[in-house]
């Protein structure tokens, strides 16, 4: 969570970037931007608060490539901000790429058409996942729709307890199960196919208009609220990602996600903005 | 090579080649439809993968190279039971954009096909697959057909070569039998090459050549085999034959041992096994049939040349008779020292040597009446020897060796002792100078075979009597003639050419046959084989002595066919005193002997009469008057029935012609009642 070449670099970089940065009228300067589709929806409100308060930089948001894909294309040059749902590993981190955490959102199972079911416990998702829970309690079948094996989701859910982790593994392995590319086709697919359930997030709900339900886990409703008191346990953190030495107009989209408005737009659209880490 | 193991080897390779073919096909068909299929299904899945990606980068031109996550999920998306795929996505440059990849073992196979955004291509779609599970499946498919392939070979192999076997083994048994055929064929069987060398001879052409298989192959027929003299008309032969004739060809065959044997072929054209054209010839030995049927024209000739000679003879003898009886009768007309009376002497001195020959003629013919009885061999043999001594040179040795066991045949001993005389005086006159006649006499067994080639009808016990000498011999041109009448190499004066044909008539009147074997320069054999009596000899007959001209008054009946010997037995024993009735054959003689048997104390009957002969006549008479005596007068023994002898049982035999003496003599003996003397000799 520490942006790589130092707090003092970072600020000499800001400054110049503020005195020396293309003057109006000057040719406006392109910030393209992409990543995880969970985030889309919510850059898709900030992008024009910042360009309103930087009338030189012009932002184009690109179509969703993940939060991987989005990483490897700052690394190659290929967009100048990226947006994560995880963090660097190592080994992009050794690319000259730093990365800075700037929301967290609650990680959701949602139902999509004729689920009546509004919550799930833990230990029903484990059989659901296991295949051994079929139908929901009104007789629907259950529907899971999976994300790839090494999509941050499937890390996510994972993670949450051992018995998820091997019911994962279970339900990896089976047949017949639908599979979502990206956090977008997930949504879709989700939406689409009656019964169904499966992993999305508050921010991608409220931001995409698909009449999916959020369950409720273990009796607590995925809200804001929730979250930030901890009774709502899952909780996906988001992350931008940008060359170590960013182009000016990066460096103000970062500095922009701290400002008031950027912290307004993010809790409308599902986040709890992270603070940025303490300047030295 | 044997034409078997040739075939053998074409169908081993056959064998071999199809079992390849059956083995290694399947497998390569299998690979190459296997191949089709998976380049197919590589397409198709290339295709499929790259409508999805270009959906990809339609939606994301810009950062289509970074959707990783969805990228591989297509390219993860694989069939249930699916073959391992490398599935690479690449960008222009050639970067690996995505991929997913199972572990492929070399070599592989690989479809590619270009990713394009609207049209313009941004990358590539790559699908691999590994050829080693088709290639190890058709391997598996060939180990699998392998036994299947063995056994087709061995099927293919030894199937047909065994039918080929058994086919040989066939052909094989039917030569051999062919050639137990050829064997038991009784027929001399030879094949001749072009060069008409010897290529094949059966078992009875190796008696016939006198030499063994081996010893024939490849040596030239008409050089080696046929005579000198009958080369050219066998080579001219030869050559037709080969122009598809059957030929029948008679030659005269040489043997190593020198002896020549007559053999009849038929020759024809015929192709050895190998195809190659020649001569077959297959060959009877007519040696024995050839020399038979040169005996029986001999005899048949010697037989129509006796019944010539045999009927002038006989007319003569008639005619001598008259001639002697009036001579006879004129001479003693003439007082001793009268000049007519030798004249009348010379006359009868001349009708006795003319009647000797007619005489011979006549034994010759085989007409004269044989006195044939009972006699040891051995002893008329040793009698004859007295008797020819005298007649040779102190030059020339005489042998006579006479087996110790006694030689009963049925013989009349004046003619046999004629015989030995006739046979010792030739090989006095062959031999010239000094040298050794032998004269022996044994018994001998003949069987069938022996008593053809000896010239005799039924095969037995044979007296053997024979005269060797060591003179100069004859040629076979000679021995051809020796027994004609008047055939002789003497000079005039000297030889009658009579002697062997008095000889040849006598023995075969004996029901015995003779012989003869010579070279030029070598000697001369003469062998008799006269049939031997089963029973002891009774002791012979006294002769009888002479007597002087003696007459008598009883009646005698004459009974003689010729007019004029008649008239002459007529006149003369009416001179002695006689009563003569006379009959002019057999039948008027039995009416005569009926109409006075009361005076009649005497029968005089010719042998040969026309209607009855005087044998049977008299038998008729015997059974009107039993006891009456008879006399029987002949110039031959055969009748004009033509039987050959008139058996004439006890009664005395007169020859013809006979002189007055003797005629009255044994007349009045008759009359007398004297008993059955002795025959009467000829002169
Ligand atoms: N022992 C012999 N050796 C050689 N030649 C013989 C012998 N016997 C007979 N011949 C031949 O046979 C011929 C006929 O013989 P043969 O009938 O007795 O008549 P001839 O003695 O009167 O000549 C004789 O002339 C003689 O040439
Ligand atoms: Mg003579």
């Amino acid at each position: 969570m520490t942006l790589g070449g130092g707090p003092g670099l970072r600020l000499l970089l800001a400054m110049g970037a503020l005195l020396f940065g293309p003057a109006p009228g000057a040719a406006r300067e392109l910030l393209r931007v992409s990543g995880t589709g969970t985030a889309l929806g919510t850059f898709r409100q900030l992008i024009p608060a910042f360009e309103r308060v930087n009338p030189g930089v012009t932002v184009k948001l690109l179509p969703s490539v993940g939060s991987s894909g989005a990483i490897q294309a700052v690394a190659e040059g290929a967009l100048d901000l990226g947006v994560s749902g995880r963090p660097l590993a190592p080994r992009e981190q050794a690319r000259g790429l730093v990365a800075m955490a700037y929301a967290r959102t609650p990680f959701v199972f949602a139902a999509g058409p004729r689920v009546s079911a509004t919550g799930l416990e833990a230990a029903q998702l484990v059989r659901i996942y296991r295949g051994e829970v079929t139908t929901w309690p009104d007789g629907e079948r259950v529907r899971l729709v999976l994300r790839p094996r090494t999509d941050v989701d499937t890390v996510f859910i994972r993670a949450i307890s051992p018995e998820l982790d091997a019911a994962m593994e279970v339900a990896l392995g089976r047949e017949g199960l639908v599979l979502a590319a990206t956090n977008q086709d997930c949504n879709e697919a989700l939406a689409r196919t009656p019964g169904s359930v499966g992993p999305t997030t508050l921010s991608q709900l409220l931001t995409e208009s698909h009449s999916l339900r959020p369950l409720d886990w273990n009796g607590v409703t995925p809200t804001i609220v929730n979250l930030t008191s901890g009774a709502y346990p899952l909780g996906k953190t988001l992350w931008v990602v940008s060359r170590s030495v960013p182009p000016a107009a990066v460096t103000r989209f970062i500095a922009f996600l701290g400002s008031q408005e950027a912290n307004r737009i993010l809790e409308r659209t599902g986040n709890l903005p992270v603070p940025p880490p303490p300047r030295p | 090579m044997n034409p078997v193991d040739r075939v053998a080897r074409l169908v081993s390779m056959a064998g071999s080649a199809l079992t390849a073919l059956a083995v290694a096909l399947p497998p390569i068909i299998y690979f190459g439809l296997s191949y089709q299929h998976a380049a197919g299904s590589l397409e198709a899945e290339a295709e499929l993968n790259s409508i999805a990606i270009t959906k990809v980068i339609s939606a994301n031109p810009d950062l289509w190279t970074y959707e990783q996550a969805r990228l591989s999920e297509f390219l993860a998306r694989r069939p249930r039971h699916h073959d391992a795929e490398r599935r690479r996505v690449r960008d222009l440059k050639g970067r690996v954009v995505a991929e997913n990849t199972d572990h492929l073992e070399e070599p592989v196979v690989e479809r590619s096909l270009p990713l394009l955004d609207s049209g313009q291509p941004v990358g590539r779609i790559e699908i691999a697959r590994s050829l080693r599970p088709l290639l190890l499946q058709a391997l598996l498919l060939g180990l699998g057909l392998l036994p299947l392939g063995l056994l087709a070979f061995i099927t293919l192999r030894s199937v047909p070569i065994g039918a080929i076997r058994a086919g040989q083994q066939a052909l094989l048994r039917q030569r051999d039998a062919a050639q137990s055929y050829l064997d038991v064929a009784g027929v001399a069987f030879v094949r001749l090459d072009e060069a008409w060398r010897i290529t094949l001879v059966n078992r009875q052409a190796e008696a016939v050549l006198g030499r063994s298989a081996a010893e024939v192959a490849g040596l030239g027929w008409v050089e080696t085999f046929v005579e000198p003299s009958a080369r050219a008309a066998v080579a001219e032969a030869l050559g037709k034959a080969r122009l598809g004739e059957v030929l029948a060809l008679e030659h005269a065959l040489l043997r190593p041992s020198g002896e020549t044997r007559t053999l009849a072929w038929f020759v024809t054209q015929a192709a050895d096994e190998a195809g190659r054209p020649g001569l077959l010839a297959s060959g009877v030995d007519l040696t024995r049939q050839r020399e038979l049927e040169q005996k029986l024209v001999h005899a048949q000739k010697l037989e129509a040349v006796g019944r010539l000679a045999g009927g002038v003879a006989h007319e003569f003898n008639n005619i001598l008779s008259v001639i002697k009886v009036y001579a006879s009768s004129l001479r003693r007309g003439f007082e001793p020292g009268d000049l007519r009376r030798t004249d009348v002497e010379e006359i009868i001195a001349a009708s006795d040597r003319a009647a000797s020959v007619a005489r011979s003629l006549l034994t010759f013919s085989r007409r004269q009446v044989m006195a044939a009885a009972p006699v040891d061999l051995a002893k008329v043999l040793r009698a004859a020897e007295r008797l020819v001594r005298p007649l040779l040179r102190s030059d020339l040795r005489l042998e006579v060796v006479v087996a110790d066991e006694p030689l009963p045949v049925l013989a009349d001993p004046v003619q046999v002792e004629q015989v030995i005389l006739n046979l010792v005086t030739n090989a006095r006159d062959a031999i010239g100078e000094a040298g050794l006649v032998r004269v022996s006499a044994r018994a001998e067994f003949l069987d069938r075979e022996q008593a053809r080639a000896a010239g005799l009808e039924a095969p037995g016990r044979y007296a053997r009597l024979e005269v060797v000498d060591d003179g100069p011999g004859f040629d076979a041109a000679i021995r051809a003639r020796l027994f004609e009448p008047f055939f002789t190499t003497k000079e005039v004066g000297k030889g009658t050419g009579l002697g062997l044909s008095i000889v040849y008539g006598i023995v075969s009147q004996h029901r015995g046959a003779i012989t003869c074997s010579s070279e030029p320069g070598r000697g001369a054999t003469f062998t008799i084989r006269l049939p031997l009596l089963d029973g002891p000899v009774p002791v012979a007959a006294a002769a009888a002595p002479m007597a002087a001209l003696v007459g008598g008054s009883e009646t005698i009946l004459l009974a003689e066919d010729d007019l004029a010997l008649r008239q002459v037995l007529v006149r003369l024993l009416q001179r002695v005193g006689y009563t003569v009735v006379e009959a002019a054959d057999g039948v008027e003689a039995v009416e005569r002997f009926q109409a006075g048997r009361e005076r009649i104390a005497l029968v005089l009957l010719d042998v040969v009469m026309p209607r009855l002969n005087g044998r049977l006549a008299l038998d008729q008479i015997r059974l009107l008057s039993p006891l009456v005596p008879a006399l029987f007068l002949s110039g031959h023994a055969a009748d004009v029935s033509g039987q050959r002898e008139i058996p004439l049982g006890p009664e005395p035999l007169l020859r013809k012609p006979v002189e007055p003496e003797v005629l009255l003599q044994a007349v009045r003996q008759r009359l007398d009642g004297a008993s059955c003397p002795a025959p009467v000799k000829a002169g």
